[in-house]
């Protein structure tokens, strides 16, 4: 036991207290892997199209996950600077009419909305400017 | 009870003896189907002729009076005496017994109905330069069918698009406050309605059948109805209709190019405004769907992960809508 080498068998900090390692984000990920470099280089047809929808679908689990809080604290900024409690006031006052007169703010934060869930959903949609 | 073991070979043979005589039914392959109903492939060998046939089926427990396989088949006959592109019918009805399902069968024939494979593919290139001359002489004759010819199907009669789609919305009551800002926007800039006509409703690639030189058919007729005939040409240009491709109609040609042949093949001179009014009312259309879609997951109706992930595209939608909007605000 002496003669081995033990200085590089400290672990990361886990993230995740009380759980254990590896923490939820990690372990989507290596099962995202798994699914993309693993299984699917041996499928064909009907199975390899849900194969690609599942790795997708796991991509925007992790970036939910990683983006959720912070864009929640920036949502709540939006609706503050629009005079609505949350989204449903929002949709409210906008089929009232209340944002008429000021269409290009509305839509401006209506893009900074749909701009985060697209960050999570799908970031390759955006148009290239 | 498999659903082989009852409308298998056997049960087709003895439906096509009212039609073509004794046959002979083999190869029966079932393809993909929709959420509605199955799809089958098989030839049949009657006396003195070889049929390479499709047949459709209403799924089990769907009893809804609209959208069933008979009724297509209706629409489907109707279309091709008036020169519309579409697979002949042979015959349609009804199973027997309890649980009765209707069902049609037609003519299969030849092409390929996925997008991704015929805007990218090099034995499609010909086929791609005819699309957009080809799917505007095609509306054109739908357009024109009389309507009272459709007097026997109850279509549903569309007279205010953003009504409809409005109740819809709000009865799925999930609020996107980026929808509503989009039925402003249409409310505020709708063009007059032209006209009522018989209208597909679905529209768009992947549900046209393309063979190498173009155009050979058009499927999917369960939404067919009475209202603008101008939704149908918004609702192919879509960008989730486009597949990947830039050009803004079907990802292969350009507004003002769809308007010139549709004006050819018509006689009816439409606005690009106009049409940018449909094709962004076709979005938020489709981002509706997506959301009731993904709502069907959420309730439980399906398993599906891939209605699932459909329920994630809504936000495409929106934002396709916003640069659209920001667009024409320019």
């Amino acid at each position: 036991m002496n003669d081995i080498d033990m200085s590089d068998w400290g672990l990361p900090a886990r993230t995740n207290h009380p759980y254990d390692a590896p923490s939820a984000i990690e372990l989507i990920q290596a099962v995202e892997d798994c699914i993309t470099d693993e299984i699917m280089p041996g499928s064909n047809g009907a199975n390899k199209w849900k194969l690609r929808i599942a790795a997708n679908a796991l991509k925007i689990a992790i970036r939910e996950i990683q983006e959720g809080n912070s864009h929640k604290d920036d949502l709540q900024t939006i609706f503050n600077d629009l005079d609505a409690v949350d989204a449903t006031d929002l949709s409210k006052k906008i089929q009232a009419g209340n944002y008429d007169d000021k269409f290009e703010i509305l839509h401006e934060k209506l893009l900074a909305i749909v701009t985060m869930k697209l960050d999570v959903s799908n970031p390759g949609y955006f148009i290239e400017k | 009870m498999s659903n082989s073991a009852v409308f298998g070979s056997n049960w087709l043979e003895s439906q096509l003896t009212k039609s073509l005589g004794p046959s002979e039914v083999s190869n029966l392959v079932r393809l993909s189907g929709g959420a509605n109903r199955e799809t089958w492939s098989f030839n049949a060998k009657a006396q003195e002729s070889h049929h390479s046939l499709i047949m459709q089926i209403d799924r089990d427990g769907m009893d809804r009076l609209n959208g069933t396989c008979e009724r297509e088949s209706r629409i489907l006959r109707i279309a091709k005496q008036n020169g519309v592109p579409v697979p002949t019918v042979i015959l349609s009805g009804h199973s027997d017994g309890p649980g009765s399902r209707s069902f049609s069968i037609t003519e299969r024939m030849e092409g390929e109905t996925i997008a991704r494979k015929i805007l990218r593919d090099t034995e499609w290139q010909k086929a791609r330069e005819n699309l957009l001359q080809d799917m505007a002489k095609a509306l054109a004759a739908i357009h024109k069918i009389d309507k009272n010819q459709f007097e026997e199907i109850e279509l549903n009669d569309i007279r205010d698009p953003l009504t409809s789609l409005r109740s819809i919305y709000l009865a799925l009551e999930d609020p996107h406050p980026t929808f509503d800002y989009a039925f402003r926007w249409l409310e505020a800039n709708q063009p007059e309605i032209s006209e009522s006509t018989f209208v597909h409703g679905d529209f768009r690639l992947g549900n046209l059948l393309i063979d190498t030189s173009g155009l050979n058919a058009v499927l999917d007729w369960e939404i067919a109805q009475f209202g603008d005939p101008m939704q149908d040409l918004g609702w192919m240009c879509v960008r989730a209709w486009r597949f990947g491709h830039h050009q803004p109609v079907a990802g292969i040609g350009s507004y003002e190019g769809l308007l010139e042949s549709y004006a050819l093949e018509s006689g009816k001179d439409i606005s690009e405004a106009t049409l940018i009014w449909w094709v962004i009312f076709g979005t938020l259309r489709w981002g509706i769907i997506c959301l009731q879609m993904g709502g069907d997951f959420r309730k439980g109706r399906t398993n599906s992960l891939e209605i699932a992930a459909i329920g994630r595209r809504v936000a495409e939608n929106e934002y396709d809508l916003l640069q659209a909007i920001g667009e024409s605000m320019k």
